[in-house]
């Protein structure tokens, strides 16, 4: 009888838990002191957005996601706690889905750009919508929501931008095959 | 030739889905900005509802103004008193913290249910001007919160009264600006200690960088408002909001309240300060 092959082989799935423990290794050593929403961003996307263009597999940035979700949760990165998962979900869910919208051409600064903006918007989202879900008023989450919203957009894009350029000496270097870039 | 069409063909998906994606992008921080524009209209706060038990009744003399005169108030780099204003070297203002013993958060700390924290005032024979400001005091390496002096987002609270000034304010010395950017800071109120100096009367600042804690804190006048405004009045009873939008608030509020002259014998300042949640 004929084994059935994993979705995912050993090296995607070691890479890809590297990629998540990277994400939280960064949240909880690596501190800029710019006092800007969503400036964390312009790291946290990096590991998601280089792991999803390296595996080019459906569900690789949602694997990233949960997995970097409950290492945050273990290791209480923030107050949310659990609900962390959420957040790093939707992070790894939003850049995955634009990956396969985008061919897995996330070595393309345009599209790593998108990407990291977008998987930004989506963790400032989801973690609003947790806080109004908790019991904050909308009154509170809105002020400044625009602002936010914008230097979320920034820095998560710049974050895609970096890995776009990491991916691409990849490619350049022969580390990912080039016929799949 | 074939594949050569159906590669270009990609490319063409490729950059149309780029292309769409920017416009869907733009969108969405588009709503953001009108949400962030005209939310406070769409979302009302609604009526402020009192919580018990967290509440104090304060009444200060002129012996309350323990520093001056001077022109600015404490932060990183200093900051005028007047809102809206810088310092200026002109000015003679006379300072006074009062430690309110609340905070516009409360509820379970790790899940911070905001609310707010609504002052009623009452001067007899104020003369002058009397600014209100405010600051949240915090622990560890977290800077101390206050509100915005100047630029978008500054807010404070004036009160102008027509008594007679006084000639002297005896238990007022001017604050001395710290290079190191803390402060310890005498309170005119006898409160318990607090949980981090251990101290009855004095409180601490602590301020990292220029701005920093700044706008985290807001005076406004109405609950509607919560990002505070400069309010001005005459009326020497009255009731403002101190209300937070930042992820830390401080443990503790000080106001400050400060005189820009020489306050008469017969001046009394009563303050109410109570957490407030809105329904």
């Amino acid at each position: 009888m004929a084994m059935k092959k994993p979705y995912f082989s050993l090296e995607e799935i070691a890479l890809l838990s590297l990629c998540s423990a990277l994400i939280v290794v960064l949240n909880t050593t690596f501190s800029l002191p710019l006092h800007i929403p969503g400036h964390t961003g312009i790291y946290w996307v990096v590991p998601v957005i280089i792991g999803v263009g390296i595996v080019k597999k459906p569900g690789a940035g949602t694997y990233i996601g949960l997995i970097s979700g409950i290492l945050a949760t273990l290791f209480g990165v923030n107050t949310l706690h659990v609900f962390n998962l959420f957040i790093y979900l939707a992070l790894g869910g939003v850049i995955d889905l634009l990956g396969l919208l985008f061919f897995y051409r996330l070595d393309h600064p345009a599209a790593g750009f998108i990407a990291g903006a977008a998987g930004n918007l989506a963790k400032m989202v989801v973690n609003y919508a947790l806080q109004t879900f908790l019991g904050i008023p909308a009154a509170f989450i809105i002020i400044g929501i625009g602002t936010a919203s914008i230097t979320h957009f920034i820095f998560g894009g710049l974050g895609g931008v970096i890995a776009a350029v990491i991916l691409a000496r990849l490619v350049r270097a022969g580390v990912i095959p080039r016929e799949d870039a | 030739m074939a594949a050569s069409s159906k590669i270009s063909g990609i490319e063409m998906e490729f950059r149309s889905r780029i292309g769409l994606a920017f416009v869907l992008a733009g969108c969405f921080l588009g709503g953001m900005l009108f949400l962030d524009t005209f939310g406070e209209d769409l979302f009302p706060a609604g009526n402020a509802v009192l919580v018990s038990g967290n509440a104090s009744d304060i009444v200060l003399s002129k012996a309350g103004f323990l520093y001056g005169p001077q022109s600015w108030r404490p932060s990183y780099d200093p900051l005028g008193i007047d809102p809206g204003k810088e310092p200026d070297a002109n000015d003679t203002w006379y300072l006074m913290f009062v430690d309110l013993n609340t905070t516009p958060v409360s509820g379970n700390p790790n899940v911070k249910k905001l609310g707010s924290v609504r002052i009623t005032y009452n001067f007899t024979d104020l003369s002058g001007r009397a600014v209100f400001h405010v600051y949240g005091l915090t622990t560890g390496t977290i800077p101390t919160r206050t509100n915005r002096q100047t630029g978008y987002g500054s807010c404070g609270f004036v009160v102008t009264g027509n008594a007679t000034p006084g000639t002297s304010m005896p238990s007022a010395s001017p604050l001395a600006f710290m290079d190191s950017h803390r402060y310890r800071i005498a309170i005119s109120n006898d409160l318990l200690a607090d949980s981090d100096d251990m101290n009855p009367t004095m409180r601490s600042f602590y301020f990292n960088q220029p701005g920093s804690g700044q706008g985290a804190l807001h005076i406004t006048p109405s609950l509607s408002k919560r990002r505070g405004s400069v309010t001005e009045t005459t009326d020497p009873n009255g009731t403002f909001y101190v209300t937070a939008t930042g992820s830390e608030a401080g443990d503790d509020l000080l106001l400050l309240v400060a005189a820009d002259r020489p306050q008469p014998d017969g001046f009394l300042l009563r303050i109410r300060a109570e957490f407030v949640r809105s329904a």
